[in-house]
């Protein structure tokens, strides 16, 4: 009797517990048959495929921001330094270089800028804050610079259809391929590695991963690395995408990654969230878009109520961390 | 009036889930004394006090305070009744004046509309309770400015502010240097002439005997008993709050010494904390590290552990001279540093215990999460932590077992050299035993360990040799077995060192 | 055991969305759809989206056509993935016609020529595609003509005024928008038509953006006026932000009625600055026929009849003293047209 006291007990907990730690999840699902519900071109398999045409930028995006948060930082140059190394890579495809090369072209790009901020950020002790502001005003002026901020068109074939080959169907073309591979192995990094758990661990503490002997400046710069070769990644399907690309074409898209991955448990103070919860969170907010869209709503009321949905996730996230603290 | 009850709890029940924290928990305070308390890590004396206080509810019994029944205790009731709490870690605002933190939340305005602050009257107030408290600080000073000892004195005194009838004192030395206890204890006297009665929280014996009257002790979320202070050995209490006898406190077992193994010379940190230091460790040895707060002892552990860059300095392990510029570097030359403090620089707060006892010696790349659960099992037994699950998060543990876990990480590495910097500050009596024995065990196995304490009796009890720091330097050294038997003489010895030039 | 159940949980959300569209259930019959048009502005407010748009209505309710809407705020990021996808949506739907204004020439080449080859009818308006075949039709404001008009004019008055050099600033929304940099193009085209090898003495300065903020407009513009001391004409292509801020910086650096400002598009605004001179002229599209155009000749071209490829509206050349005047002429019409529901015709508008 009372181990059959206990078992109920234990699954109360757990569907507690569970609610708690997968509400991004349980959000996503509920908006889902929601919109299915309530508008017949919601499930369309025309809609489907905007969803995954539009979906993959911005979310990579979010992946990576999910790991620099995770290591305890930000980085608000992530949209313009995938813009970067996705024009450079433009230029280069439009050189007639061959596609490994353009590609690997990019991911430098996005690798350097993503170095150089983590050693501007180590050397000169600052916020992340402050200097990746500062960056991105930089990379965007320079971008803009010898751009002159116009529309540069592709060229190649095979650029454009980087981004928009199908695979097996119309709706699924590569960028979501692409999308759903980054989010596999950003997963299996984050879990499976000493790479993740290292990033976790500096995030956490960043001293006392130090004087654990995590050597903490070279992971820093790392996890930069991959955060600027994703956001690499990031620009060259928006380029793609669009047969060319203009220097503004990020905007907006860093902050609703950065909002996304809040949403799916992330938090600014570092070491806690996943890359589930992030993507799980980018899905809820571009469903919900998506949603209010075909619904006709006013697009200034989809901002304000976008808005809420950040906001109310936010406050559940806050309400699940101290609920754990107290108990 | 010394035997007028103050409060009275009885019969406290709490739980927090399916763990039962509390069980008929009873605690008696009278007017005007002053009442120790004690129970190991663990053992809900903290839960008790936190009901009391208001922050936490019981789930049964009752509070009785000067003759009323208490139905639901608030913190907001707790403070009108008269019940003043000075934490362990410290509830003041950094960056905001002595005064503004005594009255926050009651500020005199002399238009409260406007927002206009009477500080004339705010800065009076305050010096009035500083006074009583004899506090050398400034109303106006900032409180981030001040030593933890003048902190402590802050929140006493805003407790007295607030017309506490009680205050209780959670492990307020824990922080302080043997001048500034000696004061603490002065107002605490001087509290209880005026009739103020004090609760006090504390692990060390001698205070406990020196200032305690009666004397309340919990074990395992139940109460034990209550007595007078003068009517009870040190053993006897020690068996109480253990539950078993302890024969030894100091299990020190006679360990072969080995060849040098570690040598230091001359190493000094540029900033003038650490001048000069140079000193040799053997295998299977346990040096310890004596001297007064400040003496530079931390200090010069962290170089030697590359936490901090040294200036010059030479550093010979097994005969090869090795450079140690970072953390990474002395674990590759297997030293291990066991920091002071264990919360904030050795603990990965968000994450499992399993990881933070792992993260010393994780696999290359890949992670074979069953085999670090097994590892990590291993030294959760080891050091003796008490755990339903390993994956929990680590701040889901009590302070005592936190402290364990940064021990288990440490054992977890082929380290030869283990650096201690107050290993058991903090901890209570029962683990502290467990520490010295583990202590001993890898000295055992031929290690070499290094030992930072304040509490000279224990490293008189588990060191082979001492030396002591004064002001940077080391100015004197002493052999354990030289000792054996006139422990007093060789701790007048230390102090001799430890102060004079 | 939770791992795999977050996992879980992800796929099956991720599988059911795929699974669901797979059974790729169209949401409307067929006749709903045949009867049913796009319309796809860059944003739809405003002094000029905004009777565009009615016009579109206006045109759609005439014909007994459906017009639906689609669009997003001016700062929406993935602006143009986002129109994109509304043809896309609209070819999808197979719905009668599309009426879209392409942000960008190369990349809505695509969506669009996708549409045609589904025999679904696509009339771009104020921005064309590079190549004419790619849709069926351009409705709108030839902005380089339109510009040039303005240049000429310009030119012209400067000249009676005796102004033989100097500095000229140019403002707009978005230096990247197809119709700014047309409308650019035929400004300076007028210019040096009228003035001819003395054209040499005058400086364009950088055309000044300010993404529809009239703030920063004004402010790169003060800053221009006080570095350059011989700035004599300001030209502001659109919008809003622009026509607001160039008037406060000429304002604010005390050059009314000194500095001339030529301006596109009639907006109430510019009312504020014809007594102390800070509007000199301006040329106005018809925004509101662009818009009754668009779906008049998008219906033309789904029965059947033939249309231009290009089919331009013209603009008018209006000076500051004849503004008002004007503006409440273009308010009447426009509600004229509404109670009006016989009149087709376009001609007929412009007597009242």
């Amino acid at each position: 009797m009372e181990n059959e006291i206990k078992k109920i007990e234990k699954k109360k907990i757990d569907l507690k517990s569970l609610f708690m730690n997968y509400s991004v999840y349980l959000v996503l699902i509920v908006l889902v048959v929601y919109f299915s519900i309530a508008n017949s071109d919601f499930l369309t398999s025309y809609n489907i495929e905007n969803f995954l045409q539009q979906i993959p930028p911005v979310g990579i995006l979010t992946v990576a921001y999910a790991m620099i948060l995770i290591c305890g930082y930000v980085d608000l140059s992530i949209g313009y330094v995938g813009m970067a190394a996705g024009m450079m890579g433009l230029f280069a495809s439009n050189m007639g270089l061959p596609a490994p090369v353009v590609i690997l072209i990019s991911l430098a790009v996005g690798a350097t800028l993503g170095t150089m901020n983590a050693l501007l950020i180590k050397k000169f002790d600052l916020p992340s804050f402050i200097l990746t502001l500062g960056t991105s005003y930089v990379i965007k002026g320079m971008l803009g610079f010898f751009t002159d901020e116009q529309f540069i068109g592709s060229e190649q074939e095979w650029f454009n259809k980087l981004a928009k080959t199908p695979i097996g169907t119309e709706m699924f073309k590569s960028n979501a391929l692409i999308f759903f591979v980054i989010i596999a192995i950003a997963v299996f990094i984050m879990k499976k590695t000493r790479l993740g758990k290292y990033t976790y661990a500096v995030g956490s503490n960043q001293e006392a991963a130090r004087l654990s002997g995590i050597n903490t400046d070279l992971h820093i710069v790392k996890i930069f690395i991959i955060e600027g070769m994703l956001a690499a990644i990031a620009g060259l399907l928006i380029v793609s995408n669009l047969n060319g690309g203009a220097s503004k074409d990020a905007n907006g898209l860093d902050l609703f990654a950065m909002a996304a991955a809040i949403m799916g448990g992330t938090s600014f103070s570092g070491g806690i969230g996943t890359i589930g919860g992030a993507v799980a969170g980018i899905m809820t907010l571009q469903v919900f878009k998506n949603g209010l869209t075909l619904m006709g709503i006013n697009s200034f009321l989809q901002d304000t109520v976008t808005g809420l949905v950040i906001i109310l996730s936010i406050i559940i996230d806050y309400l699940k961390r101290r609920a754990s603290r107290n108990s | 009036m010394e035997d007028e009850i103050l409060f009275s709890m009885t019969g406290i029940e709490k739980s927090f889930g399916p763990v039962h924290v509390l069980k008929k928990a009873q605690l008696e305070v009278r007017k005007g004394e002053i009442h120790a308390f004690m129970g190991e890590n663990g053992a809900g004396k903290s839960t008790l006090m936190n009901i009391l206080a208001g922050l936490l509810e019981k789930d049964d019994g009752h509070i009785v305070f000067e003759g009323k029944e208490i139905e639901k205790m608030t913190p907001e009731l707790a403070t009108e009744l008269g019940i003043g709490f000075v934490h362990q870690e410290l509830n003041l605002a950094e960056d905001v004046s002595v005064a503004e933190n005594i009255f926050i939340g009651r500020l005199p305005y002399t238009n409260k509309f406007l927002g206009i602050v009477n500080f004339k009257k705010l800065y009076e107030d305050t010096a009035y309770w500083l006074n009583m408290v004899g506090s050398k600080v400034n109303p106006t000073d900032l409180v981030g400015e001040l030593s933890t000892a003048n902190k402590q004195l802050i929140e006493i005194a805003k407790a007295l502010s607030l017309n506490a009838k009680v205050i209780i004192f959670d492990e307020p030395t824990t922080s302080l240097s043997d001048k500034d206890v000696e004061v603490l204890f002065i107002i605490i006297r001087r509290l209880k002439e005026k009739g103020f009665s004090s609760i006090y929280i504390s692990h060390r014996m001698k205070e406990i005997f020196e200032l305690g009257e009666r004397i309340t002790i919990m074990r395992d979320g139940e109460y034990i008993a209550t007595d007078y202070v003068k009517n009870l050995t040190e053993d006897q209490i020690i068996s109480m709050l253990v539950g078993r006898e302890i024969k030894d406190l100091y299990p020190k077992q006679p360990t072969e010494i080995g060849a040098p193994y570690l040598q230091v010379k001359n190493l000094t940190d540029g900033l003038g904390k650490v001048k000069d230091i140079s000193f040799e460790a053997r295998r299977g040895e346990v040096l310890g590290f004596a001297g007064l707060v400040g003496s530079g002892r931390t200090e010069a552990m962290r170089l030697l552990f590359g936490a901090d860059r040294a200036k010059s300095g030479e550093i010979t392990i097994d005969n090869r001279n090795v450079t140690i510029k970072s953390p990474v570097d002395a674990i590759k030359n297997g030293i291990g540093l066991l920091t002071e403090d264990r919360k904030h620089q050795g603990l990965l707060a968000g994450l499992s215990i399993k990881d933070n006892i792992t993260i010393t010696n994780l696999d290359e790349f890949l992670l074979d999460e069953k085999h670090l659960h097994e590892i990590a099992a291993k030294y959760v037994k080891e050091v003796n932590i008490k755990v339903s699950n390993i994956e929990n998060p680590v701040s889901s543990l009590s302070g005592g077992n936190q402290q364990k876990v940064v021990l288990a990480k440490w054992l977890n590495t082929d380290n030869q050299i283990y650096i201690f910097d107050e290993p058991t500050k903090g901890i209570d009596v029962g683990a502290k035993s467990e520490i010295y024995s583990i202590i001993n065990q890898l000295a055992l196995q031929g290690k070499t360990i290094l030992i930072v304490s304040s509490e000279i009796p224990e490293l008189l009890g588990i060191c082979d040799r001492i030396h002591v720091f004064h002001e940077g330097k080391i100015n004197g050294e002493i052999a354990v077995s030289d000792y054996r038997n006139n422990k007093d003489e060789a701790q007048e010895l230390i102090m001799k060192y430890a102060t004079a030039n | 055991m939770l791992k795999k159940r977050k996992t879980l949980l992800t796929g099956i959300s991720i599988a059911t969305m795929l699974l669901l569209g797979a059974c790729g259930n169209e949401s409307s019959t067929d006749a709903d759809m045949s009867k049913t048009l796009y319309f796809v502005p860059i944003v739809d407010t405003g002094a000029y989206w905004n009777p565009m748009k009615k016009g579109a209505e206006d045109a759609a309710e005439d014909l007994g056509y459906t017009l639906v809407t689609k669009t997003s705020p001016s700062a929406e990021p993935s602006k143009k993935e986002k129109h994109i996808g509304f043809i896309k949506e609209a070819t999808a739907k197979d719905v009668a016609g599309i009426a879209v204004a392409p942000i960008e020439k190369k990349s809505f080449v695509d969506p669009i020529v996708a549409a045609m080859d589904k025999d679904i009818p696509v009339i771009t308006f104020d921005a064309d595609l590079e190549n004419e075949a790619d849709r069926t039709a351009y409705v709108g404001t030839d902005n380089v003509s339109a510009g040039k008009e303005l240049g000429k004019q310009a030119a012209e008055e400067m000249k009676a005024k005796g102004i033989t050099s100097g500095s000229i600033a140019v403002v707009c929304v978005d230096v990247a928008q197809p119709t700014m940099i047309d409308r650019e193009e035929g400004i300076k085209a007028g210019f040096e038509e009228v003035y001819g090898a003395d054209a040499s003495n005058f400086k364009f300065l950088a055309t000044i953006q300010d993404n529809d903020q009239p703030s920063e407009s004004k402010k790169q513009l003060e800053g221009y006026i006080s570095a350059n001391k011989d700035l004599v004409t300001v030209f502001s292509l659109g919008s809003e932000g622009p026509n607001v801020g160039v008037m406060s910086a000429i304002e604010s650096q005390g050059k009314s009625g000194e500095i001339l400002h030529y301006g596109f598009d009639y907006t109430d605004t510019w009312l504020k600055g014809i007594e102390d001179g800070r509007i000199t002229a301006i040329v106005d599209q018809d925004a509101y026929q662009i818009g009754y155009q668009v779906i008049e000749n998008l219906v033309k071209a789904i029965d059947g009849e033939e249309i231009d490829k290009t089919i331009p509206i013209d603009v008018k050349y209006v000076k500051a003293a004849d503004l008002k005047a004007y503006g409440e002429e273009k308010s009447k019409i426009q509600t004229g047209s509404t109670d009006d529901a016989e009149t087709k015709d376009s001609e007929t508008k412009d007597s009242e």
